[in-house]
C-alpha cells in the first residue's frame, strides 16, 4: 500500500523543513553553549577515546572533538569566528600560542584552579612556549622534536649530517615538510635558523633564507615529495617510496613501535624542539567544565602513556615514562648527544623568520 | 489542525493565498519551486557572495568596530609575483590536457557500451563502470597510491615479469597525477558521450557501410558529428572538475606538479589576514575556468539551423 502525500502534507513538510532550516545556526549556537558540554580542538590523539569516555562517565560533560591538522587554520577560523567562539579549549604549538595570545584568541590559564598543576614536569611548566607577559597560556601537553628519518635497510649507519638529504646517491629518495626543514638548512649552511642572532636584522634574516631557499631549489631533483601531514611521511615509508625524510618524532617513533626498520636521530648540524599545549579559548563558553577537563586530563600518568602510544611524542605529564615498555622508551629516546643538538624554538622571533620562511616555501614549490 | 484552518480563514492574506494556489496554476509552480530556489541561493550563492565581498576587503576579518576598507590589491598581487602566475597557468594547461586525454580514453569505452556491447548488458556494463565512483575521491587516490608505489602492485607486477630497473618511480610526479585525474574525470566525460553516442542511429551506421563508407569515414562523417553534443558537454565537466581539483593533485602529484588550487589552498591556511587573498584568487580562477568553458561551448557546440 502507498501512501500519497498529499499537498496540505506537502506545504506542512516543507514549512517545517524551512522553519528547522532557519533555526539551525540557533540550534547549533545554543549547542556550544550548554552547560553539560566542552568543545575542544585538537589534534588526533590528544584527546584519546578511553580518557574522553572515562571522562565524560564521571563528569557528565560531554566532551565535542574536533580535530585539526594545522596551526594556521585553527587561527583563520577562530579570528573568523570574531569573539563567538565554538571551541573552548584549543591545541597550540609553543612556537605559534603567541600569535594566538597577540590576536585576543587566548585566555591566560590559572593555575590556582589546577589541582593537577604540580603533575606537569617543572621544565615544561615554566617554559618560555606556555608564558608571555607574566601569564601563563596553556598546559603543556606534548613535546615534539624535528629531526632525521631514515629506513635502516637502506642506509645502514646512523647519518650524522643532513648532508645525506642532499646526496645524488639517495636522489628522489627523500622528503621533507618545507617550512619545518627549511631552518634545519639555514643551519646546515652555516646560518642561524632560529634567527635569534638577527635581532632586529631583518636584511640579514633575509639573506640567509635567500640562501637556503636557492639552495633548495638547486636540489629540488632530488626530493620525492614535499609532505603535509605526519601520516604521510609514515606512507611513503612503508611503500618504499622514500628512504629519508626530515620528520616528527611522533611520527617517526611509532614507525619504529610499530617494527619497520627505521631510525630516528637528530644530525650534528641540529634539529628542533617544540611542544603542543591545551589552551582555553578567550571567553570560553564553558569555561568551568575546560578547567575540569584539564584537570581530569593532567592528572593521571596512566593517560599520559596513552597519548604517548596514540602519537608517538614524549608526554610532559610526571611518571608517565615509568608506564611506557622498554621497547616504546626506546623508540622515544635521543642520546644525550642528539637532545644536545636540539634547539628550542624561539617564541619571541618565530614570527619575524617563519614570514619570511613562508615566503619562500611558496617560491620552492612554484620553482 | 481543523480549528487552526478556521481561525486562518478570518485572514483575507490567508484567503487570498489559498485562493491564488486554488486557481492559478503559475502561482503553484511559484510556491513549488520557491524552496528549491531558496535552497540554491542559501548553498550556492550566499557563500560565493560572501567570497566576492571578502575578496574586496584589506583585512578579514574585520576589525570589531571599523568600517571595511576595500581594495583590488589582492587581484593584483596574482599578477605581482610569477610564481602564483606560474600555477595558474600550470593548472590550465593540465586541465587542457587531462580533458583531451579523457576523451581519447573514454570515447571507445562509451562507444563499445552504447554500440558494440548486447542490448541487455549496456546498463550492467555501464553501473560497472560507474560503481568505483561510490567510493571517495580520497580512497580512490590512496587505491592509486597502492597500486603506482614502489612496493605497490604495477610495480610487483614488473619485478615479477624480471624487467630491468624495478621499481620504476610511478608515483609523486606528473605522470601520477594524470592517471589519477584522468580516472577521476572518466565519469564525467562517459555518460555524456554515452547519452549523445545512444542516440545515433544505427541505420545511418549501417547504411554508411552498406555503401562502403570505411570505419574511419563513419568515424569522422556520422559518429564524432553526431556525439558532438556530448563530446562537449564531457569536455566542459571534465576541465570545469579539474581545474579547480585540490585533494589528488595533492596526494598524487609531486614537488614540480603544484597546481593553482594548492597554492589557494596554502595562502588560507596562513595565519593572519590572508582569506582575502585567497578568496580572489579562487574567484580568479572560477571566472577563468568558466570564461575558457563558455567559449568552448560558444565555438564547439553544434548550433541550430535557423527555420528548423
Amino acid at each position: 500500500m502507498t501512501k500519497q502525500i498529499t499537498r496540505r502534507a506537502f506545504g506542512r513538510i516543507a514549512a517545517t523543513t524551512g522553519l528547522a532550516a532557519l533555526a539551525a545556526p540557533f540550534l547549533v549556537r545554543r549547542a556550544h553553549a550548554q552547560s553539560g558540554e566542552l568543545n575542544v580542538w585538537a589534534y588526533d590523539g590528544f584527546v584519546t577515546d578511553d580518557f574522553r569516555d572515562a571522562f565524560e562517565d564521571n563528569t557528565g560533560i560531554k566532551v565535542n572533538i574536533r580535530l585539526m591538522t594545522d596551526q594556521g587554520e585553527m587561527f583563520n577560523l577562530m579570528k573568523a569566528e570574531q569573539g563567538d567562539y565554538s571551541a573552548d579549549i584549543v591545541s597550540c604549538a609553543g612556537h605559534r600560542f603567541y600569535q594566538f595570545v597577540d590576536a585576543d584568541l587566548l585566555s591566560p590559564i590559572d593555575p590556582a584552579k589546577l589541582a593537577n598543576w604540580d603533575k606537569v614536569e617543572e621544565e615544561y611548566a615554566t617554559a618560555s612556549w606556555v608564558s608571555r607577559s607574566g601569564s601563563v597560556w596553556g598546559v603543556p601537553l606534548v613535546v615534539v622534536s624535528s629531526g632525521l628519518l631514515y629506513n635502516t635497510e637502506v642506509i645502514k649507519e646512523r647519518p650524522d649530517s643532513w648532508a645525506i638529504m642532499f646526496d645524488e646517491n639517495y636522489a628522489k629518495q627523500t622528503a621533507y615538510q618545507i617550512q619545518d626543514f627549511f631552518p634545519m638548512v639555514m643551519g646546515y649552511l652555516g646560518h642561524d635558523g632560529s634567527a635569534v642572532s638577527y635581532g632586529d636584522d631583518v636584511a640579514a634574516a633575509q639573506k640567509a633564507v635567500d640562501e637556503a631557499r636557492d639552495f633548495l631549489i638547486e636540489h629540488k631533483h632530488l626530493v620525492r615529495r614535499y609532505y603535509d601531514a605526519a601520516t604521510e611521511v609514515q606512507q611513503m615509508m612503508v611503500t618504499g617510496d622514500i628512504a629519508l625524510a626530515q620528520a616528527g618524532s611522533g611520527p617517526s617513533s611509532q614507525l619504529i613501535i610499530d617494527g619497520f626498520s627505521a631510525g630516528y636521530t637528530i644530525p650534528k648540524e641540529g634539529g628542533q624542539a617544540y611542544a603542543y599545549g591545551l589552551n582555553v579559548v578567550n571567553g570560553a563558553k564553558n569555561m568551568d567544565n575546560a578547567y575540569i577537563f584539564l584537570n581530569a586530563l593532567l592528572g593521571d600518568p596512566e593517560n599520559g602513556a596513552s597519548i604517548v602510544r596514540s602519537t608517538g611524542l614524549s608526554s610532559t605529564i610526571k611518571g608517565t615514562e615509568a608506564l611506557l615498555t622498554p621497547q616504546e622508551r626506546e623508540a622515544l629516546s635521543l642520546t644525550s648527544e642528539e637532545r644536545s643538538r636540539l634547539s628550542w624554538v624561539n617564541v619571541e622571533t618565530a614570527a619575524f623568520i617563519f614570514g619570511l620562511i613562508d615566503k619562500a616555501a611558496e617560491e620552492i614549490r612554484a620553482a | 489542525m481543523t480549528d487552526l484552518l478556521i481561525f486562518l480563514r478570518r485572514f483575507a492574506l490567508y484567503r487570498a493565498l489559498t485562493h491564488l494556489l486554488a486557481t492559478s496554476p503559475a502561482f503553484r509552480l511559484v510556491m513549488v519551486a520557491l524552496i528549491p530556489v531558496i535552497w540554491i541561493v542559501l548553498a550556492n550563492a550566499a557563500p560565493l557572495i560572501q567570497m566576492i565581498a571578502i575578496s574586496f576587503y584589506t583585512e578579514y576579518p574585520v576589525p570589531v568596530g571599523e568600517a571595511p576598507v576595500y581594495s583590488l590589491t589582492h587581484y593584483q598581487s596574482l599578477f605581482e609575483r610569477p610564481l602564483y602566475l606560474n600555477a595558474f597557468f600550470r593548472s590550465f594547461v593540465f586541465a587542457f590536457a587531462v580533458t583531451a586525454v579523457t576523451l581519447i580514453v573514454v570515447f571507445p569505452v562509451a562507444y563499445y557500451i552504447s554500440k558494440v556491447a548486447p542490448r541487455n548488458q549496456r546498463t550492467r556494463m555501464l553501473l560497472l563502470v560507474i560503481a568505483p565512483f561510490w567510493v571517495s575521491e580520497i580512497i580512490r587516490s590512496f587505491a592509486w597510491i597502492l597500486m603506482l608505489a614502489n612496493r605497490g602492485a604495477v610495480n610487483s607486477f614488473f619485478g615479477w615479469l624480471g624487467l630491468p630497473g624495478v621499481p620504476y618511480e610511478l608515483l609523486y610526479n606528473g605522470f601520477s597525477m594524470m592517471v589519477g585525474v584522468v580516472y577521476l574525470g572518466s565519469l564525467y566525460m562517459l555518460l555524456p558521450l554515452y547519452s549523445a553516442i545512444e542516440k545515433i542511429d544505427d541505420n545511418l551506421l549501417e547504411a554508411a557501410a552498406n555503401l562502403g563508407a570505411s570505419g574511419r569515414h563513419r568515424l569522422t562523417r556520422i559518429i564524432l558529428p553526431l556525439a558532438r553534443p556530448g563530446i562537449v558537454a564531457g569536455c566542459t565537466l571534465v576541465f570545469l572538475l579539474v581545474v579547480g581539483l585540490y585533494a589528488m593533485p595533492q596526494l598524487l602529484g609531486g614537488p614540480d606538479t603544484t597546481l593553482f588550487p594548492a597554492t589557494i589552498a596554502q595562502i588560507f591556511s596562513k595565519a593572519g589576514a590572508s582569506w582575502p587573498q585567497g578568496s580572489a584568487f579562487s574567484l580568479m580562477l572560477t571566472l577563468a575556468a568558466l570564461a575558457i568553458a563558455g567559449l568552448f561551448i560558444a565555438v564547439a557546440q553544434p548550433r541550430r539551423r535557423l527555420g528548423r
